[in-house]
């Protein structure tokens, strides 16, 4: 289902001009065009498979029920990640107070981990390759971890999201000049990571 | 600049294609920073395709979209005008059961209930005294009674007697 997905929403599926919101007719569309990006920022946010399922459902819920709501200013996609960023910040907050409840460990170690879709960047690859470029995710896979959760959202949303700074703005409700900080840190975390890699 | 490497913010704005003709010219000097952002780019090229989500179930993307159009299909009910019409009424239970319970006012409402009863079990109380004072007598003035109705018949008698004789 990995398509290219646009940015913004066409013009003739969002009302016509002068009357804001997205036409309920429209919102299948939308779910086809949108669901696959949505649960992969909900996936990294919580790399948790069932739960970026179900939160991407909720997601889209929330948005055709908040569909008249739409004002067009952001595109549908940014629109929809803030609902996702949200969600996954409310999901987290819950998760995080359900484990000082158990008063147990770490929330780190709390979480449940993902599976880097086996971290093959060519399906078609040899087992050979596939391992020798999982290898080399190891250490990006670490940097990105050990980022803070606000950081390395930012940072899947532009370096895999593809996502501009004003875009992420808008999306994470920050200052434009926040997110270039946030970018920079988690910039350079990888960079000190990798030259740690090659000493 | 030329021994001057990229700081994490220049990097940044390399790897984000916003560089300054500065930092490319600089880039196109500098075969270590060239290097650098080489490696970084490959890097987040190959995460960037791990992290692609694959689920197992072929048919994830369809299942899911039925069940995102399936809920959005359900009706939904958004609270209406009224959802806050039990609130006064709510408010007025409780001030009347804090009323209920005032010590100002012990137990002022049942007292107000029982005297009606109360007065007539009074009424009827003195009614009865009343009537036993006029139609009874207390035992110890029973030989008293009975003295006096005698004297009283003899002096009837007497008086018979004498009108009579005239």
């Amino acid at each position: 289902m990995e398509q290219t997905i646009p940015v913004t929403l066409p013009g003739s599926m969002v009302g016509a001009a002068g009357s804001p919101g997205i036409r309920a007719e429209d919102f299948d569309h939308i779910v086809r065009e949108y669901q696959a990006r949505i649960y992969r920022i909900l996936l990294l946010e919580l790399r948790d498979e069932d739960a970026a399922s179900s939160l991407t459902q909720e997601c889209f819920l929330r948005a055709y029920r908040n569909r008249e709501g739409f004002r067009g200013e952001a595109s549908v996609s940014t629109w929809l990640t803030r609902i996702a960023i949200n969600l996954a910040r409310d999901h987290r907050r819950n998760r995080r107070q359900s484990f000082w409840r158990r008063l147990f460990g770490n929330s780190r170690d709390e979480e449940p981990t993902m599976e880097l879709a086996s971290a093959v960047p060519d399906p078609a690859a040899s087992p050979e390759r596939s391992f020798l470029a999982k290898e080399e995710m190891q250490w990006v896979v670490r940097a990105v971890e050990s980022l803070p959760d606000q950081q390395r959202t930012v940072f899947h949303l532009r370096f895999i999201e593809q996502m501009s700074v004003e875009e992420i703005a808008a999306a994470m409700n920050l200052k434009s000049g926040t997110v270039k900080v946030h970018l920079s840190r988690a910039v350079g975390t990888l960079r000190r990571m990798r030259k740690e890699l090659k000493k | 600049m030329k021994h001057v490497h990229l700081s994490d913010k220049q990097l940044t704005e390399v790897l984000t294609g916003v560089a300054s003709a500065e930092l490319t010219t600089h880039l196109a000097e500098c075969e270590t920073c060239r290097k650098e952002v080489d490696d970084m780019n490959t890097a987040l090229k190959g995460y960037a395709v791990a992290v692609q989500p694959h689920p197992a179930d072929p048919h994830f993307w369809l299942r899911q979209r039925n069940t995102i159009m399936a809920a959005v299909a359900q009706p939904h009910r958004r609270p209406g005008p009224l959802r806050w019409a039990w609130a006064p009424a709510a408010l007025i239970i409780c001030a009347a059961l804090l009323l209920a319970g005032n010590p100002d006012h012990p137990q002022e409402g049942p007292a107000r209930t029982a005297q009606p009863q109360a007065v007539i079990d009074d009424e009827a109380l003195l009614m009865e005294i009343q009537s036993d004072l006029q139609t009874g007598m207390p035992d110890a003035l029973v030989p008293a009674a009975l003295i006096a109705n005698e004297r009283s018949r003899l002096i009837r008698a007497r008086s018979d007697n004498t009108v009579r004789n005239q």
